[in-house]
């Protein structure tokens, strides 16, 4: 085991590093960018080093400046959180190379699963449906059509390099795709660096679950059930649960063996996610595999009691998972809202501003897992998460209950947060009844529906 | 005529400060987040422009070299674009607090191991640009340079010490040297060092 780690990553997933170090008895370094100087992680660390200017590419998109910073703060590992270099191979062989262990999957696995569209065909020969979809990659306009055309409209133009809904459009017709390709493309290549695109049909009214696993380097794997990932906005994520409203325990069960089975096949490694669309039948198809810790990772620790953190460290040590998948229970409902300093009112633009008064809420069952105290400014140049609430209670009426309490004992001042938005939807039908798609937000609008819901 | 030209004046400090207070922190903020080197905004007759440093050698030099070298435009609202730019960082300095402790350091370019140049020591005068030592990133030395024209102060770390991003490394006192056509508000961080 490690006994000093470098933590690559900021606000609130840095803390929950932190944290799972602490546990672990890991001594933390956290490198930091200037603008993150007064932020919390660089508070409770057992060190900090300051490893660049604000901007990511300067900083924690920096490869050379945070292998540095390890090195000279005699770190053996380096946890590069979510987003940034997290599933980034160049950088998990660079840290290799530099007798560093990266924490997530090997290099080589990365690279593995790194393109989604041969993923995708990886996957189904590992016997997971997936999506009718574009063979290869588009080559150009006259191909993405002929493509889409086979498949059949609507379709959704996907990145083949990256996540978090950039560089994604769903078009109903050959006009509406020759519109917005090119947009596509420079979007793509603005995130991730490569523009290249494929196809997928588009299921209306579907619903996002993704199966969470840990897998060691020995090929033992287990899964930790079925998260349900429906309210989304604009392909972002809002608000997560578990288990999932969209099938019957017994199909997210099957769904959840066969995801962890294919991805041990296939080679995967660490913890991992695989990430699926059901459509209206409670039919799944695989779409793509998150090689990283993810966000709404602690709604599956609040119903299994494992700390998947903790558990990504222990296997990038190349320690053995040491339990199977009969150890692993899963108790009760977790529900999580993602409070981000965004303007509902105003599309949901992002808000920087200083945080005058900041008030957590407790109470059995809930987590704040936050960077946020008073005085704090939230920077301009980041992504606009200021914390999660994940709530917990052994059924999912009391799970909702006790959100509602939670949501409303929270207090952030100075800045505008999505918390009243989160309130609107714990009260709106479709939500209660489990019946939410990942479209709907989209379709009515989200401003429209915080309003009908809050009449 | 020196009514008109105390008038003109005023305006233009009035000008200046609204630059410094509203709009240059939002330029710069916009400039840091983006992957441009470059950014110049035309208004009301007055031209801004931000220029990133090839690699930052100190803290406060983006908007040093902004400047450009030898840009001796007569007109106040160009020269005034290194003084202006000078302040960002979203804190304007008011008169009186020139900022003179992080003004007048080297900070570290880079994460590493800091050894200074040889011959770079208390007393050595030196041009903007001039290496004065190498921060180690990887086995590859990295070249920190003076950002400005003066003598070098006292070492504030050990050769061969772990230095940080933005680490002061260096004191560095102004040998007195004015920006090319300064801005009469430059006048008093004159004061003290002596043209």
């Amino acid at each position: 085991m490690f006994s000093r780690i470098l933590i690559a990553n900021r606000g609130e997933i840095a803390l929950r590093i932190l944290r799972a170090c602490r546990t672990l008895g890991i001594e933390a370094v956290v490198a930091y960018s200037e603008a993150d100087r007064p932020s919390l992680p660089v508070q409770l660390a057992d060190g900090a080093i300051c490893i660049g200017p604000a901007e990511p590419r300067r900083s924690y998109l920096s490869a050379p400046a945070l292998l540095s910073a390890a090195i000279v703060s005699g770190c053996e590992a380096i946890h590069p959180g979510y987003g940034f270099l997290s599933e980034d191979d160049s950088f998990a062989e660079m840290v290799r190379a530099h007798g560093l262990t990266f924490i997530g999957p090997p290099a080589e696995v990365l690279e593995r699963f790194a393109s989604k569209e041969a993923t995708r065909r990886l996957m189904a020969a590992h016997g997971l449906p997936t999506i009718p979809g574009s063979q290869g990659l588009i080559l150009d306009d006259q191909h993405a059509i002929a493509e889409a055309e086979r498949i059949g409209f609507p379709v959704l133009i996907k990145p083949s390099a990256g996540g978090g809904g950039r560089g994604m459009r769903m078009v109903r017709s050959s006009r509406e795709l020759l519109n917005v390709i090119n947009v596509c493309r420079s979007e793509a290549r603005a995130a991730f660096g490569d523009d290249s695109l494929y196809l997928e049909k588009w299921l209306e009214d579907n619903r996002h679950l993704e199966v969470q696993v840990v897998v060691d380097h020995y090929g033992n794997g287990v899964h930790v059930g079925v998260r349900d990932c429906s309210v989304q906005r604009r392909h972002q994520k809002i608000l997560e649960e578990t288990p999932t409203t969209a099938l019957p325990a017994d199909a997210a069960t099957e769904l959840a063996e066969a995801a962890v089975r294919a991805a041990v096949a296939a080679g995967y490694e660490n913890v991992g996610t695989l990430e699926f669309l059901a459509d209206r039948d409670g039919a799944t198809y695989f779409i793509e595999i998150n090689c990283r810790i993810q966000v709404e990772h602690p709604v599956t620790e609040m119903v299994s009691g494992l700390d998947l953190v903790a558990e990504q460290i222990r296997l990038a040590a190349g320690e053995p998972l040491g339990y199977s998948q009969e150890d692993v229970e899963q108790r009760g409902h977790a529900l999580e809202f993602r409070i981000t300093a965004e303007e509902v009112d105003d599309e949901f633009q992002p808000r920087a501003g200083t945080i005058t008064a900041c008030r957590a809420p407790a109470g059995p069952g809930v987590r704040w897992d936050s960077h946020l105290f008073a005085g704090y400014e939230v920077p301009p140049y980041y992504d606009s998460l200021l914390g999660k609430l994940v709530v917990w209670a052994p059924d999912r009426p009391t799970a909702i209950a006790r959100a509602r309490a939670a949501l409303a004992e929270l207090h952030i001042e100075g800045i505008a947060t999505s918390a009243a938005f989160h309130r609107a939807l714990l009260d709106h039908p479709t939500f209660i009844e489990g019946r939410f798609t990942t479209n709907l937000l989209d379709r009515v609008g989200s401003a429209a529906f915080a309003t009908v819901s809050q009449a | 005529m020196a009514d008109d030209a105390s008038r003109d004046r005023g305006s233009d400090h009035a000008a200046i400060r609204r630059l410094a207070d509203e709009l240059l922190p939002a330029l710069m903020a916009r400039l840091e987040a983006s992957l441009l080197g470059e950014l110049e905004v035309s208004q009301d007759g007055w031209r801004l422009r931000l220029r990133k440093p090839p690699e930052a050698t100190t803290r406060t030099d983006d908007g040093r070299s902004a400047r450009a070298p030898g840009s001796g435009k007569p007109a106040l609202g160009k020269a005034a674009q290194a003084e202006v730019s000078s302040r960002g960082r979203g804190r304007s300095e008011r008169a009186g607090e020139p900022g003179e402790s992080s003004r007048r350091v080297v900070t570290s370019p880079a994460v590493g191991t800091f050894h200074p140049q040889a011959g770079a020591s208390l007393g050595r005068a030196v041009r903007a640009g001039d290496v004065v030592g190498h921060v180690e990133v990887l086995g590859v030395p990295q070249e920190v340079l003076a950002p400005f024209d003066g003598i070098l102060g006292r070492l504030l770390v050990e050769p061969g010490q772990v230095v940080e991003y933005g680490e002061p490394l260096f004191r560095i006192e102004s040998s007195g040297q004015a920006p090319a056509s300064p801005p009469p508000e430059a006048a008093r961080q004159r004061q003290g060092s002596g043209p």
